[in-house]
């Protein structure tokens, strides 16, 4: 008992931040200068408390990855660890971009950083489930913190329309997954990804298929792929700056995350299929037409966050080609391409939000690239921030997100022995269309002057916090990548074992065997 | 491992910059003088490199290798007589663009002397590189000053024209990449080493690991990445935006250095790496080469902005270059080569002299001007021999380029191994092309010469010019080594030469026998038969089964081994 509970401190210490903040907030008095900074900085110092235990556990070895108890459901194995460790510091980082904006867009509440912890419980627990309920529980928890965040400017209009929008399209995803678990559950009696694993690939049903694509469907509202992203702009634009960068980030390395185990270990992308065209056929596609579309629409946009918002689109066809840069039968040439690029991804997209939540304030609801005139004389740091998240998120060297990309784009071609190169030179094209709209920004940043008196900026010592350990993250990583992309192959490499090696008690505890005999 | 000269000369101008960014913000001449001072230095450890660089080796030398990221990419970096000269160019360019920068750089002056040392360790790592991977670094990392620099410190039309720059340029480069993953993956190279992958393309039988088709859709996508930079004609269309917009120093390194970058790229892979397709390739890219000279030539005719006038003129030269390097000749090669770093030279000096006229009457217009060589007279002898050396009058380093690579153009076009054929033979073409080149030389002269004429000569016409100060010292100070430079290679062009002439060689061999085998497939055959039968009677005919089944690459290393032997 008291080993599993160690196993799974880093998810306790995260929701009990949660929990705690709440209290926090109650029993707490609040300044009029800055009604929750502390609960901003507590909520950091939680999460990062979560950090430094997953980088110890992994550092200093000796983890006990395996426990009898949460063998089928959940697996701790260092996938999750890698993965735990990328969502507890988005967290930690979100919250300390909160400190100061809060009291700026008047979304001062206590139960603003609780959710924020919440939704963090959420993500660590969608990446490690390897059962399809526990993935759902998990989903919900997610989503129901993040409802509630983005619609948490009350005044607003436009975060009642974000609200309103992510919930309904979020709320019809899940029914979708729902639908297309119990046909899978109905079909094959299993919801344990491994014991999917043994039965999928060797052929599926039409009706367990049908399921696949159902819950694909539904993971793809999540992502944001194509052509179901409609409702990411608008979340995105509505939802206070910081939590659109954990949407940006933490949801997003969760969702994929999930997603890339679900289909290895349970073996949908290679399901037989019965009409021959395989899920990960269908991903594939969804992937190309999301780099496609999201980098059309991404052209017109004028406003910052939207401009970010159809760039998380895009980055989501990227990941959705990395979900498929894994061999099933892997090899020792294995990279662990999405690992690495879900960090990197994250990284640029928490600093890039940092760094649009000082410019939000309540006169000023929409960053504009009018409103960033100027913003290299005002706040040199920044600007420069900005630039190189910018850079990053498009892929140049010598930033993080530049890495990411090579990872990708050298498994694609490697894993598939140059069939999949075409893939890799339209997702290149995506990223040349890309350059356009990161750099409208820096245009305006860099090469224009603010036409009237700007609006004055808000900031606080968290926000620059976060700021420059986003910054030195996606420079420090980018010129010198080993250590994580090290552990992203060691991560990639966890997932195909325990895909590989069902654990002996899974039927022990499957508790949703079918009911009567196939 | 001696001392790592070549990670100095790389991290010097990264360390000024980082000295650079810690000076106050209203010290404008500090950050300028720190800035010169850097560059300076990073010159003088490149003379040391130069002095030391030991001409007779075609290998690469003060090589560095260390691992950088796990397993495959290294920090690999070394210098042959390929890239020495345009490192020697880019060094000794950088401080004279500093101090060229002082007056036409006005605000933002640190973050301009900053941007500049960034845009200097990426030019000289793209050169430096050995790995593929490095060298990709490298390349584009560079974009990023020089889109700050043509965006922050350009004129009015300078956000379109630096966009445009980018975007022109990331179109090739990320084909590039593609390439050099597919490279990677298909040699089964456990490392992205340049001399690595270079040994796997050819098989242990001396066959190409490529088809020819592979090789032709690598060498686009390579190709396009260094066309464009080039750039060659049709994907010009970037440069006459970029360089009237740049500030002066931005367009001084941009077609000093940076354009040199796609013809080294085509120099250092696209042709080792894919010689087939090159040999394949020669013809329309020379064709294109040609166009490039007459089209550049005629349009800069008949333009009245003389910054325009010089952008236009970078196209007819650097078709030159190319026209030189694809005859695959060593003349041609050297010439191309040479031509470079002249280039580099005499269009910098060109960019600069227009830049101090902007600077005086803030138009660049050909008929504001009129007769300044009466109110100035230095200024003017300046400007002729600048002049003179673009449009290659003997005694000027133009001279020597452009002799060297039409003498290779003729050569390769009258060779006696090329095959008589057709109206449309090889030899025909190529002799054409140089027929034609040789016509863009007097375009060439024509018109340079006729708009010195208009600005310089004849009566003074405006009024406003007639209190225009001459050179001052600091400007005079920019312009001398640039003088001394084109007698220097005008005269003494073997003291440069030399010291690449073990490369050219070297590099010109090893593509003998793919390009000959498409350029006149039938001498190749008879030419590997007589060789064959030769070494038959030597060495018996046992030994020339085990030759015939080995190929052509068996017979070199014989050769080679005998050679080395001799020695």
């Amino acid at each position: 008992m008291l080993r599993d509970l160690n196993i799974l401190l880093p998810l306790l210490l995260v929701g009990g931040t949660g929990c705690f903040v709440l209290l926090l907030d109650v029993f707490s008095r609040r300044t009029p200068e800055s009604p929750t900074a502390h609960l901003g900085w507590f909520s950091a110092l939680g999460n990062l408390a979560a950090f430094a235990v997953i980088l110890r556990k992994w550092v200093w070895g000796g983890v006990p990855l395996r426990s009898p108890f949460l063998q089928g459901v959940l697996s701790t194995d260092l996938y999750s660890l890698y993965l735990w460790a990328a969502i507890s510091l988005f967290v930690a980082l979100s919250s300390l971009a909160s400190v100061g904006y809060d009291r700026e867009n008047r979304v001062h509440h206590g139960e603003y950083y609780a959710l924020l912890s919440f939704a963090g419980l959420g993500m660590m627990l969608i990446v490690a489930a390897t059962d399809l309920l526990v993935f759902f529980v998990a989903l919900e928890l997610l989503s129901l913190a993040i409802y509630g965040l983005v619609a948490l400017k009350r005044f607003s209009p436009r975060a009642a329309e974000a609200g309103f929008k992510y919930f309904f399209t979020g709320a019809l995803a899940s029914a979708v997954l729902l639908y297309g678990m119990t046909l899978v559950w109905g079909e094959t009696g299993t919801l344990s990804y491994f014991q999917l694993g043994s039965l999928l690939p060797a052929g599926a049903s039409a009706l367990a298929y049908a399921g696949l694509l159902l819950i694909l469907t539904g993971f793809a509202f999540k992502v944001a792929l194509a052509p179901f992203h409609l409702w990411t702009p608008d979340a995105y634009e509505g939802a206070p700056g910081p939590v659109t960068g954990l949407m940006a980030s933490g949801v997003k390395v969760a969702a994929f995350g999930a997603l890339f185990r679900f289909f290895f270990v349970s073996g949908a992308g290679a399901a037989g299929a019965p009409f021959g065209v395989e899920p990960g056929t269908i991903l594939l596609v969804l992937s190309l037409a999301t780099l496609f579309l999201g980098s059309l629409v991404a052209l017109h946009q004028t406003d910052v966050k939207r401009i970010l918002a159809y760039s998380s689109v895009v980055h989501a066809g990227y990941l959705g080609l990395g979900v498929l840069a894994l061999p099933p039968s892997g090899d020792a040439t294995l990279a662990g391409s999405l690992p690495f690029y879900l960090v990197a991804y994250g990284l640029s997209n928490v600093g890039a939000f940092a760094v649009l939540s000082m410019l939000e304030s309540r006169q000023r609801e929409a960053v504009t690239l009018e409103s960033l005139r100027g913003l290299a004389r005002r706040r040199p740091l920044a600007a420069f921030a900005l630039t190189v998240f910018l850079a990053s998120l498009a892929g140049f060297p010598p930033t993080v997100g530049f890495l990411g990309k090579y990872y990708l784009f050298r498994d694609l071609i490697l894993l598939s022995h140059g069939a999949l190169t075409w893939v890799v030179v339209v997702a290149v094209g995506a990223s040349l269309v890309s350059v356009w709209y990161y750099l409208a920004p820096v245009v305006s940043m860099y090469m224009k002057e603010p036409e009237e008196e700007p609006a004055p900026l808000a900031g606080s010592s968290a926000m620059t916090v976060a700021l420059v350990v986003s910054l030195l993250a996606v420079l420090g990583l980018g010129l010198l990548p080993g250590p994580l992309a090290h552990r992203a192959k060691r991560a990639a490499a966890a997932v195909r074992v325990s895909g590989r090696t069902p654990p002996a008690d899974v039927s022990d505890l499957s508790r949703f065997a079918h009911p009567t005999e196939k | 491992m001696s001392f790592p000269i070549l990670s100095l000369l790389l991290a010097l101008p990264l360390a000024g910059a980082a000295a650079v960014a810690l000076l106050p913000r209203e010290q404008k001449d500090l950050a300028r003088a720190l800035g010169l001072l850097i560059s300076l230095a990073v010159f003088a450890v490149s003379v040391v490199v130069y002095l030391h660089f030991d001409p007779a080796s075609a290998a690469f030398q003060f090589e560095e290798k260390r691992a950088w990221i796990p397993e495959t990419i290294h920090y690999h970096v070394g210098v042959d007589g390929i890239s020495l000269l345009l490192v020697m160019l880019t060094t000794a360019l950088s401080p004279l663009v500093l101090l060229g920068a002082w007056r036409a750089i006005e605000h933002r002056v640190k973050e301009f002397v900053i941007a500049y040392l960034f845009l200097e360790t990426g030019m000289l790592g793209s050169f430096l590189a050995i790995d593929l991977f490095l060298f990709y670094v490298a390349w584009e990392f560079m974009l990023i000053p020089m889109y700050l620099i043509i965006g922050v410190w350009g004129g009015p039309r300078r956000i379109l024209a630096t966009v445009k720059f980018v975007l022109y340029t990331m179109v090739g480069s990320l084909l590039m990449l593609v390439g050099i993953l597919y490279l990677h993956v298909k040699t089964g190279a456990t490392t992205f080493s340049y001399t690595g992958i270079l040994e796997l393309l050819t098989t242990a039988e001396g066959q190409p690991l490529l088809s020819v088709t592979e090789q032709a859709l690598l060498f686009l996508a390579f190709g396009l990445a260094f066309a464009i930079k080039v750039p060659l004609f049709p994907f010009h269309t970037w440069l006459p935006d970029a360089h009237v917009e740049a500030p002066t120093p931005g367009s001084v390194v941009l077609a000093g250095v940076l354009l040199k970058l796609g013809t080294y790229g085509f120099l250092r892979f696209c042709i080792p790496f894919f010689p087939h397709a090159a040999a394949l390739a020669s013809w329309p890219i020379m064709a294109l080469a040609v166009t490039g000279i007459l089209y550049g030539s005629l349009v800069a005719y008949a333009q009245t902005d003389i910054k325009k006038l010089v952008a236009y003129s970078s196209v007819a030269h650097l078709g030159f270059v190319m026209l030189g390097m694809f005859t695959l000749t060593p003349e041609g090669v050297s010439g191309a080569l040479l031509q470079m770093v002249n280039h580099g030279f005499s269009t910098g000096a060109l960019f600069l002299c227009v830049g101090f006229l902007y600077e005086r009457r803030h138009t660049r217009e050909i008929p504001d001007f009129g007769g300044l060589a009466r109110v100035m007279p230095v200024f003017a002898a300046v400007f002729l021999l600048v002049t003179f050396s673009s449009i290659g009058v003997p005694g000027t380093n133009g001279f020597v380029g452009e002799f060297l690579i039409l003498t290779g153009v003729f050569r390769e076009g009258v060779s006696a191994a090329i095959e008589p054929g057709t109206l449309f033979s090889w030899r025909n073409l190529v002799l054409a092309f140089g027929f034609l080149a040789t016509g863009g030389i007097i375009l060439g002269a024509v018109y340079m010469l006729s708009m010195v004429r208009r600005v310089m000569h004849g009566p003074l016409t405006r009024d406003e010019n007639r209190s225009l100060r001459d050179l001052s010292a600091r400007e005079i100070a920019v312009m001398l080594p640039l003088l001394a430079m084109i007698l220097a290679i005008g005269l003494g062009p073997n003291l440069f030469l030399s010291k690449t002439r073990a490369s050219v060689q070297a590099w010109v061999q090893r593509y003998q026998d793919p390009v000959m085998e498409v350029r006149a497939p039938a001498t190749a055959a008879r030419n590997r038969a007589s060789l064959l039968e030769a070494l038959e009677q030597h060495l018996g005919p046992a030994a020339s089964e085990a030759l015939r089944s080995g190929g052509v690459k068996v017979l070199r290393r014989g050769s080679d081994a005998q050679r080395q032997g001799g020695r």
